[in-house]
């Protein structure tokens, strides 16, 4: 006789395990009574709004300075972002001045530091120096 | 109440016993049964099923609701669970399969197994299946979860399980017929 082929079907989906009678009704009192305290927040949840400002400065710093270098490369300079030509500092600072102005200020500035011989005689008679030691002076 | 409504309740209420009180009293029986079908005896289950229920309530104010409550419970049972084979085949210098041996003479002598003799076999034909591939048919059959779900819960993908499930069918139908 052909034995019949076992196919699973939905009837084996039967319940065959059982529990203790009024087990579910003891269990929430059993699981109070080993939770104590408030719960707890792990500490990487706990600094997660602090890690995440960090790293947005850090991706920050990267991006910009990223970008920067970019840039730099883009333009063909290879030296560091921020090194300065000198000339084209003192040109360009000059460049906005018209040459009357400029000579006037170097004129003023060299009439300040003029001493005339009025001024050295008074000078060195208040340190007690003899206006014939002044006159051997050539 | 609806899952959304019990987190939201555990997170903003000055008494988040009584939130998870309601999340134990809606999961409880479905846990349990998960865990009972993963380790067969009740005492086993019982203590498993403690401690999923004591790690949900410490991992909670993490829970922010990226997959849903029942998925991320389940996930917590079926971890402690094959956590506690793990212990149980370290504790006893036990290989893979004399764990499950063990379970299946377990199941012989459980006071709380109330199948036949066709039922037992049945169970004993699902505990010779590949611990991993066990939980999927379990989950699968028994507990009718769909596969987006037990995707959630075991991090496989979908197409794996449909393949895992299909296998597991397929090896308990020729012990079932052998026997």
């Amino acid at each position: 006789m052909d034995k019949k082929k076992f196919t699973l079907t939905d009837e084996w989906k039967q319940q065959v395990f059982t529990t203790p009678e009024g087990y579910f009704e003891g269990l929430q009192e059993r699981v109070t009574a080993r939770i104590t305290g408030a719960p707890r927040m792990s500490w990487i949840a706990a600094l997660r709004p602090q890690l995440a400002f960090a790293l947005a400065f850090v991706a920050l710093v990267v991006v910009g300075y990223g970008g920067l270098h970019l840039l730099n490369s883009l333009q063909g300079d290879t030296s560091p972002a921020l090194a300065i030509d000198e000339d084209y500092t003192y040109t360009g600072v000059l460049s906005g001045l018209d040459e009357n102005t400029v000579l006037r200020v170097l004129s003023e500035e060299q009439e300040h530091h003029t001493v005339n011989t009025g001024d050295i005689i008074d000078y060195l008679a208040d340190v007690h120096i003899s206006l014939t030691d002044i006159a051997s002076l050539d | 109440m609806t899952d959304k409504e019990l987190v939201q309740l555990f997170h903003e209420s000055d008494n988040p016993n009584y939130a998870f009180n309601l999340i134990v009293q809606k999961y409880r029986e479905r846990l349990y049964w998960h865990i009972r079908k993963i380790v067969i005896s009740h005492d086993d289950a019982d203590d498993v099923l403690q401690n999923t229920l004591v790690k949900a309530w410490q991992a909670l104010l993490d829970f922010r609701g990226d997959s849903q409550l029942f998925t991320w419970l389940y996930r917590i049972a079926t971890n402690e669970s094959l956590t506690f084979l793990k212990s149980k085949r370290t504790k006893f210098f036990l290989p893979l399969v004399d764990v499950e041996k063990q379970l299946a003479n377990k199941l012989a002598d459980d006071p709380y197994f109330d199948g036949n003799e066709m039922q037992k076999q049945l169970q004993k034909a699902i505990l010779s299946l590949p611990e991993k591939q066990r939980i999927v048919f379990n989950m699968r059959y028994f507990d009718e979860l769909k596969y987006e779900d037990i995707s959630e819960i075991l991090g496989t993908s979908v197409g794996a399980l449909k393949a895992s499930y299909h296998h597991a069918v397929k090896k308990i139908e020729e012990l079932m017929d052998v026997d």
